[in-house]
């Protein structure tokens, strides 16, 4: 998590460009990565990133400095609450429902096993809805009823959805794991 | 268990600050076009605001001017019917007056009698008076400014049936026994009292002029 001192903070709050276009270009590609996530194409990304920063710039001079990581987390909110908006406006968000999802115990030794990369990139390989669910609860840290209230649906249905994300996951991790480590492949 | 999971997916996804693979934006271009975008919302907004205050200004006059223009045109018609009022026809009036002149002629007929007997007495009649100017005689017929009341009537005929001998001896009569005319009779000449008088503020100076034009019977009565 990228870490902004008081004094840059201050500045850019008080409207220094230099200070805002530095800003711009260390936090552009970690919230390039999570609007990746939820939108899963370059394009979509770009213009909800576009939108975010222009919230951001707009409205720092409300912005309240409590910590080095203060300032990140309140952009990450905006760049999220911008790209759930743009998978409204595209009625992407499609819950589907699947009963041949298993409950498959994922070890942690599997986790820390696979990259990093692996993993986002198995992550946005699960559905809009499976995938919008997983973020929300497992990476940003909201609980159902908050994931409930901001994608309008019920919170059981979220966690259907986060258990059934979750089951497709460990398959698809299960599967790179043991197409690693069976021998001759 | 589930919460060491999500901490761990959740710490893996994070580690992630940099770009993907391939991905390689231009920043700079990015930059401007924020900045240019910011520009132009300004630009929308003030422009926004900008018209909203001159539709508002523009409405104002417009109602500001309205006022006016009623207040312009209502004031002629009230000054037109203030100026029509008193143009108006008095024939009412002419009416009334005329009446008043036909009772007093009934009255004067009624009353010759008893005028007659009152003739001898009449020194505590002429008491009584009312201002005599307020009738004009004439040969034809007599015209009434206002209409007159029984004392006005009493003393207009008594005015009548003294004849014009006998008037002429009393204004003698009377002219002798005044003192204010005796001082102010020669009009053109002042005299040293008269001169004194004006110092002191106890006559004016046309009070002679006013005596002279007079018809000074009653006048002349009341002082004796």
């Amino acid at each position: 998590m990228t870490r902004f001192d008081e004094k840059f903070v201050h500045l850019c709050i008080g409207g220094d460009k230099k200070a805002q276009k530095q800003l711009f270009e260390r936090v552009y590609p970690p919230m390039f990565r999570i609007c990746m996530r939820y939108v899963s194409q370059h394009a979509d990304a770009e213009d909800c990133l576009m939108l975010g920063f222009m919230k951001v710039f707009q409205n720092i001079s409300k912005f309240n400095y409590t910590g080095d990581h203060s300032l990140f987390i309140w952009i990450r909110k905006i760049v999220v609450n911008e790209s759930l908006m743009l998978i409204r406006q595209k009625q992407n968000l499609m819950f589907v429902v699947d009963d041949q999802s298993m409950d498959v115990p994922m070890q942690a030794e599997i986790i820390n096993a696979i990259e990093a990369e692996e993993l986002n990139y198995h992550i946005m390989k699960l559905p809009t809805g499976y995938r919008t669910v997983f973020n929300l609860n497992v990476i940003e840290g909201y609980d159902h009823k908050e994931i409930a209230s901001l994608l309008n649906i019920s919170e059981v249905t979220s966690r259907t959805q986060l258990a059934k994300a979750k089951s497709k996951l460990r398959v698809m991790i299960s599967q790179t794991t043991k197409s690693y480590g069976e021998p001759g492949e | 268990m589930e919460n060491l999971e999500n901490k761990l997916i959740a710490d893996k996804i994070n580690s992630l600050d940099t770009l993907p693979d391939g991905y390689v934006p231009n920043l700079e271009a990015k930059w401007a076009l924020l900045q240019s975008k910011e520009k132009n919302e300004k630009i929308s907004f003030l422009w926004g605001r900008k018209t909203w205050m001159k539709i508002a200004a523009c409405l104002l006059i417009l109602l500001l001017s309205g006022i006016v223009w009623i207040s312009k045109t209502s004031q002629p018609k009230s000054e037109i019917a203030n100026s029509t009022s008193p143009s108006k026809p008095s024939l009412p009036k002419v009416e009334k007056v005329v009446n008043s002149s036909e009772k007093f002629a009934t009255m004067t007929s009624e009353n010759k009698s008893i005028d007659k007997s009152k003739n001898k007495s009449r020194s505590t009649i002429v008491t009584n008076e009312v201002p005599v100017k307020e009738v004009l005689h004439t040969d034809k017929e007599e015209i009434v400014l206002n209409p007159p009341t029984i004392d006005t009537i009493i003393t207009l005929q008594e005015v009548n049936l003294a004849s014009v001998e006998n008037s002429k001896l009393k204004k003698a009569r009377y002219t002798q026994l005044d003192f204010e005319d005796a001082i102010l009779q020669p009009a053109t000449k002042t005299t040293f009292a008269q001169s004194f008088q004006f110092r002191l503020g106890l006559k004016s100076s046309n009070y002679g002029e006013q005596n002279s034009n007079e018809n000074s019977v009653l006048k002349l009565k009341r002082n004796f």
